[in-house]
């Protein structure tokens, strides 16, 4: 049921009575069904969303001098509420949007360079601003965030979170099953328990603070550093430094440039552990009681190893160093090779 | 950087890969396109079976769409489809073999492994035949190792068995195989 | 001294090369003296031999690729959902990109990445960068500041990296996973010309 010609006069009564003001206060609102979704759009300013009990969408804006209307489209499934600006206004008009929904609602935001926040929804979120923030609280069933230059921030726990940023910091502090997050000089920290993640930024740094089940990671030049990674992993930089903490790995691929490896990890049965680098340096730290068959070389580097065998020149006269030994069943398998980076291989 | 796998000649379009990405389904055909011989040929070859293998083949590029994101490139991009396609041939024989475990009555598992009959003599098989021939386990590794040159230890990680068995299971294949091919 | 029994069992590690040294000078002493074993190895080489051979590809009886395009189609990946306000890769910029990349692959389809049609290769993959690189400077002020910064930052850690890889293929020639980790490299510099083509950018002027 469309509300618009009753919001507009509103509108037009404020500007009237208000005189000068800069905003023009509209309130809509409608009775909803259970489930369903609630789409915003607004270009500027910001968009607030909170979850309450009653079974009513309601909107309270403040729109900017200069906007058209705000536009409240309602049926008992859907609410789409627009703010629309005239197309060739260049100004950044902007809005304040306060809208209230029931919990169990999917909810998709557009915004520019407005700043979103949702609170405490649980459905499915997908909100994208360009330039603003977009913040979550509360966790929801499943979230898809994008922002361009704007921060990500999501607390509480989810299903599946999937964040592309550019140039904004993600921090996810919660739990979830999937994580799945793009940045390209943002940051990404994450804190919390999750299952399958995938994180790549380019030059952003990435921390991940509590566990990870399968952990892939890659960046470009900024530094990785996981705290506890409990089953796989696939962690890459080309310049950056990886530093990583494994629980019992069944599998695991390191790969880098010349960023630097660290990884300090116990190993399952029959684990597969590969590290790969050309100039970076790698240091690996490893249980006592192993049982796996060791594959070390180097073309131009060192290799220590903490577990007894010392490496042998490949050939008397000409470049490279291998190490190749097994350590209890040799069941597992170690293969470390780098170019000219150092390799050291130390016991806990 | 990633892991050894079986060296592959094919040339990897890494700006199909980089489209197919970033959603482009055009570009995800050319690369299906490039790819599903080698696909098809390892499906054919586990389970020695044209029509389960037609289907396998068409799971391993719906696969392989959906986790393109974790593709790094630092493989070639048929590397990493055929160790889609070594899983999807795997899970699909651990579901159905739960499923035909539910439903035969027990039987006498040494029968169950024993090579298949030998053809009137006189008449020389070709290898494909015979592989087709082996029993399931000695097959998988015969085909994982001798025709895709994976390692036992990278065998024994995909197929959950021990890297003992692989080995075992590889030189019975080797034996059956001569022997059928006198 | 070994018999043919024990022969029998090792036959296959040593034929896998995966015997010690001492193991595997003990098969050859005795294989020099027993043609029954020698003939087995034969055997077991031309089995290797014939199924490395075999073909690595064999076709399908039919075209699978509809079967395929229904189930994407009907299940999108995230991340492909609506961007209202994504700008489209120049049209003029794919063609050459497309064109450098079944260059460099049928240059690396070939294995000559210890020729000079190698540096070829790189010739055309510097171009191509320089082409996308081009397309992203044209847009310049519509980017967000500090994009083409940022971009050009990494292309220089990219770079550097390169030179790198190349300079230990020189040292280190027989190494394929040097080429690999060179093949991964330029991967990440197509990726990341790509997703700034694709970014959306604010439309009406940077914020």
């Amino acid at each position: 049921m469309r509300l618009r010609g009753f919001g507009f006069i509103v509108a037009l009564v404020g500007v009237f009575t208000a005189g000068a003001w800069a905003y023009t206060e509209v309130q809509e609102g409608c009775d909803v069904a259970p489930g369903g979704a609630v789409l915003i759009k607004n270009i500027a300013g910001s968009i607030n969303v909170q979850a309450w009990d009653r079974d009513r969408v309601e909107v309270k804006a403040r729109l900017g001098a200069g906007v058209k209307r705000l536009d409240f489209n309602c049926t008992p499934r859907r609410t789409e509420i627009e703010v629309v600006v005239p197309r060739w206004f260049r100004r950044q008009i902007e809005s304040h949007l306060e809208v209230f929904v029931p919990r169990p609602k999917d909810i998709e935001i557009d915004a520019v360079s407005a700043d979103i926040r949702v609170e405490h929804v649980a459905g499915t979120l997908e909100l994208e601003a360009v330039s603003g923030d977009v913040t979550v609280l509360g966790g929801a069933e499943w979230i898809n965030a994008e922002a361009v230059s704007g921060d990500v921030t999501l607390s509480g726990d989810a299903k599946h979170f999937d964040v592309t940023a550019t140039s904004g910091d993600v921090s996810i502090a919660g739990n979830a099953d999937e994580l799945d997050v793009e940045t390209a000089s943002g940051d990404i920290n994450l804190d919390g328990s999750f299952g399958a993640v995938k994180l790549e930024a380019i030059s952003g740094d990435i921390e991940i603070a509590g566990s990870v089940c399968d952990l892939v990671v890659e960046t470009v030049s900024g530094d990785i550093s996981a705290a506890r990674v409990l089953k796989t992993t696939a962690a890459e930089s080309v310049s950056g430094e990886v530093r990583l903490t494994g629980d019992r790995l069944s599998d695991g691929d390191f790969g880098t440039i010349s960023g630097r490896i660290e990884c300090d990890t116990g190993l399952a049965e029959q684990a597969d552990l590969e590290i790969e680098s050309v100039s970076g340096a790698v240091a690996l730290t490893l249980p006592q009681d192993l049982g796996a068959t060791f594959n070390i070389s180097s073309f131009a580097g060192s290799i220590r190893n903490d577990f007894g065998p010392q490496a042998e020149r490949v050939d008397e006269h000409g470049p490279g160093s291998e190490l190749q030994f097994t350590l209890g069943d040799g069941a597992g398998q170690v293969d470390v090779e780098t170019h000219s980076g150092n390799i050291r291989i130390r016991s806990r | 950087m990633g892991r050894r796998t079986p060296v592959d000649n094919q040339p990897d379009d890494a700006f199909l890969v980089a489209r197919a990405r970033a959603g482009d389904v055009a570009a995800f055909e050319q690369l299906y396109r490039q790819n599903v011989g080698r696909a098809y040929a390892l499906c054919l070859r586990m389970t020695a079976d044209a029509a389960l293998a037609e289907e396998l083949t068409q799971e391993v590029f719906v696969r392989a769409w959906q986790q393109l994101k974790t593709f790094r490139g630092n493989s070639a991009f048929a590397t990493w489809l055929h160790r889609i396609a070594v899983n999807v041939v795997l899970s699909e024989r651990r579901t159905r073999s739960r499923r035909a475990a539910r439903i035969t009555p027990m039987r006498d598992v040494a029968a169950l492994d024993a090579p298949a009959a030998p053809l009137s003599p006189g008449v020389r098989m070709d290898i494909e035949e015979a592989l087709a021939r082996l029993p399931e386990g000695a097959r998988t590794v015969f085909v994982l190792h001798d025709v895709e040159g994976y390692r036992h230890n990278e065998i024994a990680a995909m197929t959950g068995i021990a890297v003992g068995t692989s080995k075992a299971q590889l030189h019975r294949a080797r034996r059956l195989l001569r022997e059928a091919l006198r | 001294m070994s018999t043919c029994n024990e022969m029998q069992g090792r036959l296959n590690d040593y034929v896998d090369r995966t015997l010690s040294k001492a193991e595997a000078q003990r098969v050859e002493a005795h294989l020099e003296s027993c043609p029954a074993c020698r003939r087995a190895e034969g055997e077991l080489r031309a089995l290797i031999d014939a199924a490395g051979g075999l073909p690595k590809a064999l076709m399908p009886q039919r075209d699978l690729w509809p079967g395929v395009a229904g189930r994407i189609q009907r299940e999108p990946r995230s991340g492909t959902a609506r961007r209202p306000f994504t700008q489209t890769i120049p049209r003029r910029v794919l063609p050459f990109a497309a064109a450098v990349a079944v260059t460099v692959a049928a240059l690396y389809a070939s294995a000559v990445w210890r020729t000079p049609a190698y540096v070829k290769a790189e010739a055309h993959y510097m171009r191509t960068r320089a082409q996308l690189l081009a397309a992203i400077e044209a847009r310049g002020e519509r980017l967000l500041p500090g994009t083409l910064q940022s971009v050009e930052a990494n292309l220089r850690v990219i770079d550097d990296a390169v030179q790198e890889i190349r300079a230990a293929i020189q040292d280190d020639p027989d190494n394929p996973r040097l080429v690999r980790m060179l093949m991964a490299t330029r991967h990440k510099e197509l990726d990341l010309l790509v997703g700034v083509i694709r970014t959306p950018q604010p439309i009406g002027g940077a914020p």
